[in-house]
């Protein structure tokens, strides 16, 4: 086969373009420290890559409303252990006039500490966290209970509908509540009116009123301890939750850094064998430039 | 003296022959880098002698001749043809998987943010800024389907300009070849050098030829060619050019259009081919899915927002305007301008409490619902499938592209080994060449020599 000047320009120039971009294509991962800069790079691994990403961004989500709602039920729960405490309280104060020992100025001023309790709970049960009630249920914006004008307590204004929030793909938890839960149950009456109905039979040394009243704020305290174990399961599922969500990110990230970024010691040694090739033909179209028969007639 | 006479002749004819050999010798040097060139070479023939006892007249060129392959060039026409289309897919290409970018730089990661800001309205429904935060990703998702659908659109619209560009080109050189033709039946002389220079440009008009559009050729008795598109429908015909239109079909796609004839089924490879199934197959093929899956986000975003309440309680409107259909759905994507003019208006809840935010719970989760392709993929996967296509359809047209860049190279460099001029070679023949003018010269002379002392003695 005869080799003509043109044929050797030929194989020499397609030699130095294609280690020319071989050379340009590691130098950009290098550069960029990224394998997949665009999706003809590694079509199958930008796809997993953009699925991946979703993913991690679902999971950023996730874990941000679950501390989010953290946060809230954290709230929630010290506003329920002050419930648990003025309730144990209500229940102290109210068995002082239990029985014929106590005088009417004692009877009266338990009278007035239930009365006190019952503004307290009422500031309880009207919690607000960021401008929204936490007890009124879906009705956020509203009180669950306010204080009428004759002094007493109105019925529940808030939505019998609760409020979650996603903390994963399938897994919620309610970070706005129906105060009925606490202070209604099954009763017939609310734990104001029961209350309230407890301070008259206090005054009246009404020993049936108190022993009913005594027994309807125990009723009370037992919601609102069932309660608060409830949300204080909630928020162990969100640490176990949040948990499981770094690690599934971590996971993630693993996989996205395996499809998108450039193994940085073999793109480096890759660079260096693109470079030599590239100066190999370099040289080789020098070299073999250099001479004809020509330089010997 | 007869003889000493006739031997100065056959020196003088021989002196001649070698020079013209020098000649072709600097011709084929002068072209080393001529495109299209083949390499010439002198044909020397021995002058017969006159009678038995004759030594013979010496040597006459005989002829020149370019030395070409016929098989190499038409196999060099099909394989530049095919590099063409599919340089022409790779480069059209090229410009679609750039604007996609890297993991999470397009519509995905609108796609994320949008979902999102819907996570962090059931985080606080009643909240102004969250609501104005669903507004604002709605928006940029919609920008984000916008930009890219009119991306794909102005890439279609670049191969229509280079397709044009490319039509023009194929009749210049129809046309050019076509007076090849007309100048080659005048020249006649298979053996002249006019000749070979005409053969010469009109091989390198059909290697451009072939580059842009697959053609066939037929070698004319007068040495032109006849040059056909696809089942024989001419390009060339003789001393004719056949001009090629091209023009658009009712339904956005290209024609190919011969004496007023749709041959478009006829015109395959080269650029002219590849770019066709660039703009009428592979980009409408890309905008069709992107539509889809705009479609599919507005539809399955209002289905749920519709069936929500805004912060007043009042029953949603769509979030997004409603599409007429499928087709367009990236483009014509919006946030319905209401709610973007009353915030309140973005539904968060499925009940009229304020409060309640199923409805923006229920947006978020679509980003994990498989509600695309019968309730196969989710978004971030039909997007994904989308870039996967693409990038795909790049990498293969590249990887084809260098096969075809590879065979042209070896069939080029075929062709250079049969009509390629090598230095070397030609340095070597001018040696000859030189060599033997010097040996025929010096022959002159010593005949010269004895012929003046054959005068001097009949002057003696």
């Amino acid at each position: 086969m005869r080799v003509t000047s043109n044929s050797e320009f030929l194989s020499t120039m397609a030699s130095i373009e294609r280690a020319a971009a071989e050379l340009a294509k590691v130098q950009g991962q290098v550069s960029s420290g990224r394998r997949v800069n665009a999706p003809s790079d590694d079509p199958a691994a930008a796809n997993r890559a953009i699925v991946e990403r979703a993913d991690i961004g679902a999971i950023d989500r996730y874990v941000r409303t679950a501390q989010s709602a953290a946060s809230r039920l954290a709230a929630v729960d010290s506003v329920v252990s002050d419930i648990v405490e003025r309730l144990t309280a209500a229940r102290a104060s109210a068995s002082v006039a239990i029985g014929t020992v106590a005088t009417a100025s004692q009877r009266e001023a338990a009278a007035k500490e239930l009365e006190a309790i019952a503004d307290a709970l009422l500031s309880d049960v009207n919690t607000s966290l960021r401008g929204t009630y936490v007890f009124s249920g879906a009705a956020v914006l509203g009180a669950p209970y306010v204080r009428l004008a004759d002094g007493t307590v109105s019925a529940y204004q808030g939505s019998a509908d609760t409020v979650s929030v996603d903390i994963d793909a399938q897994r919620s938890v309610r970070v706005a509540f129906d105060a009925r839960e606490i202070t209604v149950g099954a009763d017939a009456e609310d734990v104001f009116t029961c209350i309230s109905g407890l301070v008259t039979a206090i005054r009246s040394n009404d020993q049936a009123g108190i022993s009913s009243g005594i027994d309807g704020v125990g009723r009370a305290l037992d919601r609102a301890i069932a309660f608060q174990t409830g949300t204080g399961t909630d928020l162990a599922n969100i640490s176990d939750e949040t948990l499981r969500m770094g690690a599934l990110r971590r996971a993630a990230v693993t996989r996205v850094s395996q499809d998108e970024d450039a193994n940085m010691t073999e793109a480096v040694a890759k660079m260096a064998r693109a470079d030599t090739a590239y100066e190999a033909a370099l040289a080789a179209l020098g070299t073999r430039s250099r001479q004809t028969l020509l330089d010997y007639l | 003296m007869a003889g000493l006479l006739g031997s100065l002749s056959a020196a003088a004819r021989a002196m001649n022959a070698q020079a013209m050999g020098l000649q072709v010798v600097g011709e084929n040097i002068a072209n080393v880098n001529t495109p299209g060139y083949a390499r010439r070479v002198v044909d020397l023939a021995a002058v017969p002698p006159e009678s038995r006892w004759s030594a013979g007249n010496g040597v006459e060129v005989a002829g020149i001749r370019s030395i070409r392959d016929m098989l190499v060039e038409v196999r060099l026409l099909q394989e530049v043809s095919a590099h063409g289309e599919q340089a022409a897919l790779a480069d059209g290409l090229g410009a679609i998987d750039a604007m996609l970018g890297r993991p999470g730089e397009s519509i995905d990661g609108a796609l994320t943010a949008f979902f999102d800001a819907f996570s962090e309205l059931a985080d606080n429904p009643t909240s102004a800024s969250a609501r104005q935060g669903v507004l604002a990703q709605g928006a940029s998702l919609a920008d984000g389907f916008h930009d890219l659908s009119s991306r794909l659109a102005d890439a279609r619209f670049d191969a229509d300009s280079r397709l044009a560009e490319a039509v023009g080109r194929v009749n210049t050189l129809a046309g050019e070849i076509a007076s090849l033709n007309a100048s080659i039946g005048i020249a006649g002389d298979r053996d002249s050098t006019t000749l070979m220079e005409l053969r010469d440009r009109q091989m390198q008009a059909l290697q451009e030829l072939s580059e842009l559009v697959q053609v066939h050729t037929i070698a004319r008795e007068d040495g032109g060619f006849e040059v056909t598109l696809g089942n024989g429908r001419p390009l060339v015909a003789g001393v004719h050019a056949v001009p090629l239109a091209v023009s658009r079909n009712a339904d956005g796609t290209i024609a190919f259009l011969s004496q007023d004839v749709d041959v478009t089924q006829e015109v395959t490879g080269g650029r002219l081919g590849g770019l066709r199934q660039l703009r009428d197959k592979l980009i409408p093929g890309y905008q069709s899915r992107l539509d889809t899956l705009a479609s599919g986000v507005v539809t399955q975003v209002n289905l749920l927002h519709e069936a929500g309440f805004d912060l007043d309680g009042n029953e949603a409107r769509p979030f997004f305007t409603p599409l007429s259909g499928t087709a367009g759905a990236a483009t014509s994507i919006e946030v319905n301008p209401e709610l973007t003019a009353n915030a309140r208006l973005v539904a968060a809840a499925t009940t009229a409490e304020a409060g309640d935010n199923g409805a923006a719970r229920a947006i978020a989760a679509l980003r994990g619902a498989r509600v695309l392709d019968d309730g196969t993929a989710t978004f971030a996967e039909g997007f994904g499938n989308f870039a996967y296509r693409v990038g795909a359809d790049r990498a293969l047209a590249m990887q084809r592209e260098a096969g075809c860049a590879e065979a042209v190279r070896q069939v080029r460099n075929l062709r250079e080994s049969v009509s390629g001029v090598s230095i070397d070679e030609e340095a070597a023949l001018m040696m000859k060449f030189q060599r033997a003018y010097q040996a025929n010269a010096r022959y002159f002379q010593s005949v010269d020599a004895a012929i003046q002392t054959l005068l001097q003695l009949v002057g003696a």
